[in-house]
């Protein structure tokens, strides 16, 4: 009896360490604070791209000389693929949220839905023509044709000899007109990190 | 001769003194996104590209930088800093294909206030924070 006590004993003890052992503590941190952790792409290189590229694409001179051949007419943009060229895995959705939101904001480019949101725009008309009132259903072929396309890759090279380790990111934005295939806009960031372990 | 071992001494002190100093400004301006708090002239405010309260800079380790005003407005390119003088080199968006610079005065550099002079015309003194 006293030997099956004092395996109990021992199975809480070892219990109650492990459990003391693996304590976690969390903080709620401003997310605009710069915290690396890694090394690798991270939510500061995310809004740093974006904000760079936003002004960048913004203040060049194709927007003006569009809307000087156009009668001040906005351009349309759509947005195609970034292609994740790196050795980790990269969300592109984020940056280029912020871009389409300045734009937007701007009031100077208005920004039309990516293929695959375009191909559910479409099923939810389609389903309107047949089950939504006369007044309130809305027409085909009614959509914004785009002047423009972004579409880019991010790129990166790594560094390493024993503890020292160099991380380089290249984003790669551009702008092409539909039409003529013109490019009227290439944006580059680059991000370059220096890690020792 | 012990002459101008003490200068040359004195000279690279300096030389050294001035570049860290460089360095220690480059890192306050690359710290943090500034916003403008005050524009000392009206003038300022009634440029094509406006300079008002509220307007946002960020400079960034590269040497680029963003300005972004009230009126969802950017200004985008690079900077330079040299000594007390800043200079910002963007593209003409009017579409000329020409650079421009524009030339400001560090006032005063802080970690928690940047005070700009703009010798480029018309001139003003902005505080951002």
């Amino acid at each position: 009896m006293t030997k099956f006590i004092t395996v109990l004993a021992f199975i809480s003890l070892s219990i109650l360490l492990g459990s003391c052992g693996g304590s976690r503590e969390v903080t709620r941190v401003d997310p605009n604070t710069q915290i690396d952790l890694s090394g690798k792409w991270n939510d500061t290189d995310s809004k740093q791209v974006a904000e760079n590229m936003t002004a960048d694409v913004l203040s060049k001179p194709w927007l003006q000389r569009f809307m000087d051949s156009h009668d001040g007419k906005r351009p349309v943009v759509i947005i195609g693929d970034v292609l994740n060229k790196t050795h980790e895995h990269i969300s592109s959705e984020t940056f280029i949220k912020d871009i389409e939101r300045a734009f937007i904001n701007s009031g100077k480019v208005r920004i039309v839905e990516s293929a695959a949101l375009r191909e559910s725009l479409r099923d939810e008309t389609s389903s309107q023509q047949e089950n939504a009132t006369e007044a309130t259903k809305k027409a085909k072929a009614k959509e914004l044709g785009a002047d423009f396309m972004m579409f880019g890759s991010i790129n990166s090279i790594v560094d390493q000899v024993k503890k020292e380790k160099v991380f380089t990111y290249k984003v790669n934005l551009e702008l092409a007109d539909l039409e003529s295939t013109e490019k009227v806009w290439i944006g580059d960031k680059e991000i370059k990190k220096y890690i020792k372990n | 001769m012990k002459n101008i071992l003490l200068l040359s001494f004195i000279l690279t002190c300096l030389g050294g003194y001035s570049q860290s100093k460089q360095i220690k400004s480059e890192g306050i301006l690359t710290s943090k996104k500034w916003m403008c708090m005050d524009v000392s002239r009206k003038k300022l405010e009634k440029m094509d590209f406006k300079l008002e309260m509220g307007n946002e800079l960020r400079f960034t380790i590269d040497k680029k930088y963003q300005f972004e005003n009230n009126e969802y407005n950017y200004s985008a390119g690079t900077w330079k800093l040299d000594g007390k003088y800043l200079y910002f080199i963007f593209v003409d968006p009017k579409g000329d294909n020409k650079k421009i610079i524009t030339q400001y005065q560090v006032k005063k550099l802080k970690e928690d206030q940047l005070v700009l002079k703009r010798i480029t015309r018309p001139g003003g003194k902005l505080t951002f924070k």
